[in-house]
């Protein structure tokens, strides 16, 4: 340590402080938020609209009457199967468009028309073809997280610099090697970023296919409820897909951050 | 520093030093604009004795960097050969014993991977890996330029923590470590601020001095070549062609406070005014210099 180190420390300290400063700032506004939000509720009439805590004591309330855990184990398995096929789908396509100019000639006028697409469009399509089982609702989640997924990886490989290719052609690494250990890892803070909005979009997929035919879900339950005036129920419904597209995409930004810690900001 | 010593004498026998051999080199570029092709190298004829220490220097963009990746055998020439101690040079790929190894002018870490990781990089792909080296032949490897290079405390950093200079040092320690018995480095400490590139240079002539091998260094730097040097091929631009050797009487065993005197000073200026013509002929005016290339005064 040179002379230099204790007023590094201080300036590190100096630096934490208004940190913790924003971050306290953060929960104050999401207090007030929801503060303001239950002071609406106590002015608004009920059947239109509900308070956080009413929100959360009919969360309790179906959770203890069992009502809730199969939508929830029904959406939960529409997300998991759609949003899983699409990775492994989406990431191998993704990478072979990379190294293959065939493959990406083949593949990316679809991927680009069926990504402009509106995939919410399809909804009623899709659920005519495989009915309202649970078929169609993968089917649609997987079509909402493919293309994200797909079209990042794609870039992302496809953006791995030349110059770090060329390092490991010097060291004669053969093209399998190359791709191993130059283009994986250099594409995955872009895998990475394309699962999470693969997850987003697969969220809408599911809501749309329970919306255009269902026997159950989370997101059916939403659209029941509006039919009897069931306010609170909407609101639970729609706090699950909100909470859920939160956890996903704060938990894929930590692995992002695990196994790219240099697209992270410098450490001063 | 006695351990590291008797390390290094130790690793230092092992390595040969080969002459390098280059002869009747073309190389040509095709264009899709142009339809002549573009010659970046011209009838190059050079030979660099085992063991020594050769700079190229040259114009911009009279094809040093291209030299330099015909020897290593990345970019094949049109014409002519390259030997490397007798053996013509192949693909890197191809080459079973790969014994050439290239410093990178941008540092080119791998930014997924430690200090310690990037420089074990040359020993995991290619060639090298092929020869399956036990782990712990590599990590002794790693280990031993990591504190030939000073970085023995930053193993576990990764190339967005550190500095230009320490950067540009793991490059160096990357290449050294594949164990090159020739070295080609591509204007290495360019982008490096003045006081840092001095400092480097010095540790890499000690480097050269504790473990010998041929080294070609392609620089802009006619202090840094004159400083670092055995012998400084001078090359002409477009076409690219070596056109004077030019032999560095100062004797080896140097120390940074060599730039400071007369003879330095005397050469110094006697190479300049060698290239002064070559860079004004590839400038096409002839006129004064006024894109701030640094001249001496």
């Amino acid at each position: 340590m040179g002379p230099y180190g204790s007023t590094a420390g201080k300036i590190e300290e100096a630096k934490a402080a208004p940190r913790r400063g924003y971050l306290f700032l953060g929960v104050l506004s999401l207090v007030l938020g929801l503060v303001a939000w239950q002071i609406i509720a106590q002015f608004t009439n009920r059947l239109f609209f509900v308070g956080p805590w009413e929100t959360a004591k009919t969360f309790v309330l179906l959770l203890r009457t069992g009502q809730l855990q199969p939508q929830l184990w029904l959406s939960g398995q529409e997300l998991f199967y759609g949003f899983g096929l699409a990775a492994l789908i989406g990431v191998p396509v993704g990478l072979a468009m990379a190294i293959s100019k065939g493959i990406e000639a083949v593949v990316d006028p679809w991927a680009s028309i069926l990504y402009a697409t509106p995939r919410l469009a399809l909804g009623p399509l899709v659920i005519l073809w495989l009915g309202i089982g649970i078929s169609s609702k993968v089917l649609l989640v997987f079509l909402g997280a493919v293309f994200p997924i797909l079209i990042n990886t794609y870039v992302g490989a496809k953006n791995v610099d030349a110059q770090m290719k060329r390092v490991a052609q010097a060291f004669g690494a053969t093209r399998r090697e190359q791709f191993q250990s130059i283009l994986i890892p250099g594409a995955l803070p872009h895998i990475i970023a394309g699962f999470r909005m693969g997850a987003i979009q697969g969220i809408l997929g599911v809501i749309v296919g329970e919306f255009f035919g269902s026997r159950g879900g989370v997101g059916n339950m939403i659209f029941a409820a509006a039919e009897t005036f069931d306010t609170a129920k909407m609101f639970v419904g729609i706090a699950i897909f909100a909470v859920t597209g939160l956890v996903i995409s704060f938990a894929l930004q930590k692995v992002e951050k695990r196994c790219a810690p240099w697209t992270q900001t410098l450490p001063e | 520093m006695r351990a590291v010593d008797a390390d290094a004498a130790r690793v230092a026998r092992r390595i040969e030093t080969p002459s390098v051999e280059v002869a009747g080199v073309w190389k040509m570029y095709g264009s899709a604009r142009h339809r002549e092709p573009m010659v970046a190298l011209q009838e190059v004829n050079v030979k660099i004795e085992g063991g020594k220490f050769a700079s190229i220097i040259g114009p911009t963009g009279c094809g040093k960097s291209t030299l330099l990746y015909v020897i290593h055998g990345l970019v094949p020439p049109s014409r002519g050969s390259v030997r490397v101690g007798g053996m013509p040079v192949e693909h890197p790929r191809d080459t079973a014993d790969l014994n050439r190894a290239v410093v990178f002018q941008d540092a080119m870490l791998l930014p997924w991977k430690t200090v310690a990781g990037n420089i074990a990089y040359g020993l995991e792909v290619g060639p090298l890996a092929r020869k399956a080296l036990k782990r712990a032949e590599i990590n002794d490897r790693v280990e031993h330029y990591l504190r030939l290079t000073g970085l023995t405390s930053f193993a576990r950093y990764y190339p967005h923590e550190l500095s230009g200079g320490m950067r540009q040092r793991v490059n160096l320690a990357r290449a050294l470590a594949t164990r090159p018995e020739v070295l080609l480095m591509d204007e290495p400490f360019s982008a490096l601020d003045a006081q840092t590139r001095e400092l480097m240079q010095e540790e890499l002539l000690r480097i050269c001095e504790t473990e010998p091998r041929t080294v070609i260094f392609i620089t802009h730097d006619l202090e840094e070549a004159l400083f670092l040097s055995d012998d400084i091929l001078i090359m002409s631009c477009r076409p690219g062609r070596v056109v004077e050797v030019f032999e560095n009487p100062l004797p080896r065993n140097r120390d940074l406070s060599i730039k400071v005197q007369e003879e330095f000073m005397r050469l110094k200026r006697c190479l300049w005014s060698r290239l002064e013509t070559e860079i004004r002929e590839s400038r096409g005016d002839g006129g004064p210099d006024g894109n701030g290339r640094r001249e001496p005064e």
